[in-house]
């Protein structure tokens, strides 16, 4: 839609063709873009198995459409009411305010923290940014960004205490980042989870859970970082139902999912300093991930751990679009990443019977992921160096869980 | 006591008002036309079956197809230009 549009502004009449499940996320293009009602033609979901007689039909049943929208000006009747919405808002009390947020749609379905001034204010102390510095910018929906000070706001009401907002800012960071992708994977109907892996000794600092259960609840910087975050890409880039977001299914993962590595106690170098540009020291890693699949054997022998992590990795993916013949047209693919997240049992067994360094223990498995098998299609990987292991100390369970990548993105990492 | 808060949203934005909407094609024209896929399955498989169509029933000078580097990005800069210099008229697909 937002393609159309330009082609519009720079003089050119155009036609967008839009499946009937995205209406949702294109009216609201239109709507940030100021022309609601630009007209688009609407064709039924799916189009990407038709056959070419389906096709030649649906061509059929567009054209006469087309040819009457490209010899028609359109002009648009709507009006912005640019002075509308109070920067600020009063309420009787805290439950008044929790109440009024969520019926607005602009809590997560959770209750909030009320963000008063004060508390903003003690967020952005943190930080030696201005608050009306811009963090993030959208190109791809008319430049919706948010700054320094709409952050701390969303990161207040997710619950952020303030040495939990530099975190969060970094992450924002990085997730600005064109090569993140960010537009992409919050507008999904795969319903994408966005990630966030915080490395350094500020993991100490902040309290931040490494080991059993640090990818659940009751950890509040793991948890408050995350949540904050997600409010950050509702609130403010309006990946809301009936906006730009669109999943079908969607995830738990989407209240907001923030790990933090195990540093010390890992045998292969963390997460941030895994890709072609490491961070050392305090960092932040955003990952974007479809779905997740676990591994768990009480095998003694690290090869058949590696065996048995291809086996279901290459299994899900030839299930899930992203084998080779579905997944390696894109920009993207050759810096897309792929994640694992493994606990202590499997990482020693690993470690200690032959894979003590990471680029063996990535030749391996990216070997199981591609070699030719009749019965899987070689998983859409550019190369051992998209893999990427996070550690957590998680002990007892011998677990490795694989988080799939968002098939058009890139794991960016910043310094905190 | 009341308690005063901060708006999480943005501000609803003024119209731009230097953006405007092309003038249409001019009946017997003809049209240099951009066929523009975002990559997703059957796209430019759409896009062609339409200009199929469209040139039996307008003025086609020209059909040019652009494949977007992936979903949800913009065109290259280089497509852009050459759009901006040599089409009369773009059709996009598929938001799918």
């Amino acid at each position: 839609m937002r393609d159309a549009l330009e082609f519009e502004w720079m003089g050119k009449p155009s036609v967008v063709v839009v499946a009937d499940a995205l209406t949702g996320p294109a009216d609201a293009m239109l709507r940030l873009c100021g022309v609601p009602d630009y007209p688009y033609l609407v064709t039924p979901f799916p189009v990407g198995n038709l056959d070419g007689d389906e096709i030649d039909a649906r061509a059929d049943g567009m054209i006469d459409d087309i040819v009457r929208m490209l010899y028609e000006r359109h002009q648009s009747t709507a009006t912005v009411d640019a002075a509308a919405g109070d920067a600020q808002l009063v309420y009787d009390d805290a439950f008044a305010v929790i109440d009024d947020y969520t019926r607005r749609g602009w809590t997560d379905g959770l209750p909030i923290v009320p963000p008063t001034r004060e508390r903003v204010d003690e967020l952005l102390r943190m930080t030696a940014r201005a608050p009306g510095d811009v963090v993030v910018t959208l190109a791809t929906r008319d430049g919706l960004s948010a700054t320094v000070e709409q952050i701390a706001v969303n990161a207040a009401m997710a619950g952020c205490w303030p040495e939990h907002f530099p975190v969060v800012l970094a992450t924002m960071d990085a997730m600005a980042d064109p090569r993140y992708n960010l537009h992409a994977h919050t507008a999904t109907m795969a319903g994408a989870q966005q990630v966030v892996v915080v490395n350094g000794p500020i993991r100490h600092r902040l309290a931040m859970q490494t080991g059993n259960g640090a990818l659940g609840p009751g950890w509040p910087a793991n948890n408050a970082i995350g949540r904050a975050t997600r409010l950050v890409i509702r609130n403010l880039l309006r990946s809301v139902p009936g906006e730009f977001d669109r999943a079908g299914f969607s995830h738990p993962g989407r209240f907001g999912w923030c790990i933090a590595e195990d540093d010390e106690n890992s045998p292969w170098p963390v997460l941030a300093e895994q890709g072609p540009s490491p961070v050392h020291g305090d960092a932040t890693s955003v990952y974007a991930t479809v779905w997740q699949s676990s591994i768990i054997n009480h095998v003694r022998q690290a090869r058949a751990i590696v065996d048995e992590l291809a086996l279901t990795v290459r299994t899900a993916c030839d299930a899930n679009w992203l084998h080779h013949d579905a997944a390696a047209d894109s920009s993207f693919y050759e810096g897309r990443p792929f994640m694992f997240v493994t606990g202590r049992e499997h990482a020693r067994v690993l470690s200690q019977d032959g894979f003590a360094a990471l680029d063996d223990l990535r030749g391996a498995l990216y070997e199981g992921l591609t070699r030719p098998d009749r019965a899987r299609r070689p998983v859409a990987i550019a190369g051992p160096s998209q893999i990427h292991v996070v550690y957590l100390h998680a002990t007892g369970m011998q677990q490795t869980w694989f988080f799939a990548p968002f098939q058009s993105h890139n794991m960016v990492t910043r310094p905190i | 006591m009341s308690i005063s808060t901060l708006r999480p949203v943005p501000r609803p934005r003024a119209s731009d008002p230097t953006r405007s909407m092309a003038r249409p094609l001019r009946a017997g024209e003809a049209a240099n036309v951009a066929l523009v896929a975002n990559g997703k399955p059957n796209s430019m498989e759409l896009l062609d079956a339409l200009a199929a169509r469209l040139s039996s029933r307008i003025g086609v000078r020209e059909v040019r197809r652009y494949r977007k580097p992936s979903v949800s990005v913009a065109p290259t800069e280089h497509d852009m230009a050459e759009i901006a210099e040599w089409a009369h008229a773009v059709l996009t697909a598929v938001g799918d």
